[in-house]
């Protein structure tokens, strides 16, 4: 081969190699985009839904999603500070690849700013969120392969979304109306996206769902989950004359088409003929309405009373009620703080006292010795410094390394609502007290709809930012405390607590069966009624109590108080007095509430490091209204 | 002369640490020291809102300790215990035939034995503190150092006044107190960065005290605190020589 040949099949090598490795050493390039809310919206002042977008045009490469939002600001009273959302990816070749975030600024006015970074390289993008929020909470229109039903606008905003683009987080529906499903299976929703809308319904959610033409929709097992009804075809049948004469407006047509339905569970709203229109259910605090006629065609879409129609099945917006609430500040806090079982566990005063007196003692005896024995000079100076450097030693290391003092507390109170359903509102008020200054994880196990940071005082200095991390099913919150220094956080979520009650009533006596349904025993237990109060005693699991009270026409009406309620730990009294019934709580009057202490109760945050003291009380609180005089 | 043969400095040694006339300073200082520590952490509520025992307990412990080994280091560099057994500054330079400078160097090794004493003995007592405020070691220890120094800074003003007035013990008990007075108490309401209970407070909290402008130069709080320190020594030492000298001559 000649010269030129050689160079020539050399050079066609290099090329052929240059190009099959170029890809491997090209740069990773990444470009950020993000789908913000739902179909670009989000309601004010509520967390929502954040799609990160990541495009990777070079090598594969790990790397870290930070989302960074503000938090505080003028109207929380506190200092502005970072909340970071962070999620380990791996980003393949040439791919694609969307990272989802729940994300709940305070404030908006600065933007938020999601940056991707690894060893390779980084991109950052702003998004300006004073273009996405909404004053109003949304309803969201999932609708399959039926086309979107023109429905009414009035009641807010109606965002078109896809089953794709629900969010796996219950939280990130806190901003959410109502979801109004239109001939819409369920069968590709994941696990973690049904369980997130379960939970959501659960707590206080919004539900309808639109019967179609196409029933087979809601045959879908999924739906069986949600559905009071069980769907079982189509029929023909005269135009509802109940909803012309409800709703105003003429339906444009002598006959319609409905689903053939039979109530499983829930009651029939409205029925024509034996048929059911709208069945309601309850689920948890939330609320399922199922509309077995097509309003997404006409004559039903047409036809004028539907506005009105529409704003009934959607209802008023949902407002949080806030009035059983149990109060959480710095104030309760601090009480608990100071309370003699709290302070015990980081104040060992009795010990120091025994120490400075043993100290002195000692010190007066070698002084004794040297005056009134005769011990030599050299020997007492040797003896002091001996003495002293030796009490130093062993005090640090009784008070720092083996004493009792923890490196941290986390104090949880949960305040267990019952449902009608046998689940329960749990409100999990959280505290993390730490007696170092060190960073913190704290998990958050999954299950839980809504969590909040409770403000700090205004006069504690600058609020360290907080980091949150998604591991697996449950959650870590990063902050650093300074020593001696807390944080307060609120927890809710819809827990299983079942618990059986029975109220018989006369005019001047009630009865009361209770049975604890659940695996865990209460102990305790209380009955309010009528302004007085009643000891129940233990009810553990499995067991029945009865119980009979007598009452006056006048005492139905009286206001519940707390009066003499008594327990044997003395931060049940406090947590009871000043945060679980401080707020005035006129929601009792004229009802039955039974509280018990949840033995062994499980809480859903915890602190995974060695020394720290977890202490965890839990109250169950059943109210059951009573009949009126009048009513009885 | 070496210091071990100082009549002088054995002299206060055998008075105050070997007769145990300064034992009684001793005691007080941790008496009160402890009494302190115990209602701090035992009095958790003074302030319902923010009052923590366990957490302020050293910084308010290293606040005390300063305190009373100031004020126990003047009256004991001025021999305001058992005076009557002290020769006089007279018949040590006159009839026992010591020189000034060997009288100073007494005065002033006993100053820093009694110094070292004091913050000795309440050592243990910050270290606990310490322990259970779950202050780091670093922390302690540049505490204790610091209580130290102002020892020694403040007490040579203890000497000035035995210099200056020897046996004449009201003028020398006013004296002790004005100084204490003032360096530890009113120099707070001159400016913050002079008094030494605000410095060791803004150290502990890692907080910065106002800074000084001289001449258009801006010095931070901590460096007008050691320049002012360094100038309240140097005008004991120059105060205490003149003095001295002066009694030499008379």
């Amino acid at each position: 081969m000649s010269f030129g040949s050689r160079t020539a099949v050399r050079l066609f090598l290099f090329v052929i190699c240059s190009t099959l490795l170029a890809p491997a050493g090209l740069p990773a390039k990444i470009t950020i985009d993000a789908d913000v809310g739902f179909a670009g919206l989000f309601q004010l002042g509520q967390p929502f839904p954040l799609r990160v977008n990541l495009v990777n045009t070079g090598t594969p490469m790990d790397g870290t999603v930070e989302v960074q939002v503000w938090k505080g600001g003028p109207a929380r009273g506190v200092q502005l500070y970072p909340f970071l959302y962070k999620r380990e990816v791996f980003l393949s070749a040439q791919a694609r690849r969307s990272v989802d975030f729940t994300v709940d600024p305070d404030f908006i006015s600065r933007p938020l700013l999601v940056t991707f970074s690894g060893p390779g390289g980084s991109a950052t993008k702003e998004i300006d969120l004073r273009r996405h929020f909404s004053p109003a909470s949304l309803i969201l229109l999932v609708s399959g392969g039926g086309g979107s039903p023109a429905l009414p606008s009035g009641p807010g905003p109606i965002l078109h979304v896809s089953l794709g683009e629900l969010p796996a987080n219950p939280r990130a529906f806190r901003g959410v109306w109502a979801i109004v499903f239109y001939d819409q299976p369920l069968r590709d929703l994941s696990r973690s996206q049904m369980a997130a809308l379960e939970a959501w319904l659960g707590s206080g959610g919004r539900m309808v769902v639109l019967g179609g033409l196409h029933y087979a929709a809601l045959q879908d097992p999924d739906w069986a989950r949600f559905l009071p009804v069980e769907v079982s075809g189509l029929r023909r049948t005269k135009a509802p004359a109940r909803l012309e004469q409800k709703y105003g407006g003429k339906i444009g047509a002598p006959e319609i088409y409905l689903q053939a339905a039979k109530v499983v569970s829930g009651a029939a709203v409205l029925e024509e003929s034996g048929s059911p229109i709208v069945v309601e259910a309850q689920r948890g605090k939330g609320r399922i309405r199922y509309v077995a006629a097509d309003l997404g065609r006409p004559p039903l879409s047409q036809w004028a009373g539907l506005p009105g129609f529409f704003s009934d099945l959607v209802g008023a917006p949902p407002e949080r009620d806030l009035s059983g609430e149990a109060a959480w500040n710095d104030a309760v806090f601090n009480l608990i703080l100071y309370s003699p079982v709290f302070l015990g566990s980081y104040a060992p005063a009795m010990l120091f006292l025994a120490a400075v007196v043993f100290y002195l003692l000692a010190l007066g005896l070698l002084a004794w010795l040297l005056i009134e024995r005769g011990l030599a000079p050299r020997l007492f100076f040797y003896a002091v410094f001996v003495f002293v450097a030796s009490a130093a030693v062993a005090g640090y290391v009784q008070f720092h390394v083996s004493g009792k003092i923890p490196n941290a507390v986390v104090f949880s109170s949960t305040v267990l609502d019952a449902l009608p359903d046998g689940s329960a509102e749990s409100q999990s008020n959280v505290a993390l007290f730490s007696t170092r200054r060190r960073a913190y994880d704290l998990r958050l196990e999954s299950g839980w709809t809504d969590f909040e940071i409770v403000p700090s005082r205004p006069d504690k200095k600058k609020a360290e930012a907080v980091t949150m991390r998604e591991l697996g099913l449950s959650s870590a919150l990063h902050f650093l405390l300074k020593e001696w220094d807390y944080r307060l956080f609120k927890i809710r979520g819809i827990d299983r607590f079942p618990l059986r009650t029975e109220l018989h009533e006369g005019r001047d006596q009630i009865s009361l069966r209770v049975t604890n349904q659940s695996s865990k025993d209460l102990e305790e237990c209380w009955v309010l009624l009528s302004g007085r109060r009643f000891p129940l005693g233990d009810l553990p699991a499995g067991a029945s109590h009865e119980r009979s009270f007598s009452i006056d026409g006048e005492g139905r009406a009286r206001k519940a108080q707390l009066g003499e309620v008594s327990f044997k730990d003395k931060v049940r009294e406090m947590l009871l007095r000043a945060s679980i019934f401080a707020e005035p709580q006129g929601k009792y009057d004229g009802s039955l509430v039974f509280l018990g202490w949840v033995r062994d109760a499980k809480t859903r945050v915890s602190v995974p490091e060695t020394g720290v003291l977890a202490l965890n009380y839990t109250l169950f609180r059943m109210t059951i209204p009573l009949q009126s005089e009048e009513e009885l | 002369m070496k210091l071990g043969s100082n009549p002088a400095f054995k002299e206060g040694l055998q008075i105050y640490l070997v007769e145990g006339k300064a034992f009684g300073a001793f005691f007080y200082l941790l008496s009160l020291l402890g009494l302190v520590q115990f209602a701090i952490l035992f009095l958790p509520s003074l302030d319902p809102q923010g009052w923590m025992g366990s957490a302020y307990l050293f910084r308010m412990s290293a606040v005390a300790a300063l305190m009373l080994v100031v004020y126990f280091v003047l009256r004991l560099a001025g021999q305001e215990y058992a005076p009557w057994k002290f020769l006089t500054l007279r018949r040590w330079l006159q009839q026992e035939g010591l020189t000034v400078p060997a009288l100073a160097a007494a005065h002033v090794s006993l100053l820093l034995v009694y110094a070292s004493a004091l913050v000795l003995l309440s050592g243990p007592l910050l270290i606990w503190a310490g322990a259970i405020s779950r202050a780091d070691g670093f922390a302690i220890l540049s505490t204790i150092l610091l209580l130290f120094s102002y020892a020694v800074i403040y007490g040579f003003w203890g000497i000035v006044a035995l210099a200056a007035w020897d046996q004449r013990l009201e003028a020398k008990q006013v004296f002790v107190r004005c100084v204490f007075g003032i360096l530890v108490f009113i120099s707070a309401l001159v400016y913050l960065p002079l008094n030494p209970i605000a410095f060791l407070l803004s150290y502990l909290e890692q907080t910065e005290l106002p800074p000084a402008f001289f001449f258009g130069l801006r010095f931070s709080g901590a460096t007008v605190h050691a320049m002012f320190h360094v100038a309240v020594l140097a005008a004991a030492v120059a105060a205490y020589a003149w003095t001295l000298k002066r009694r030499s001559t008379l």
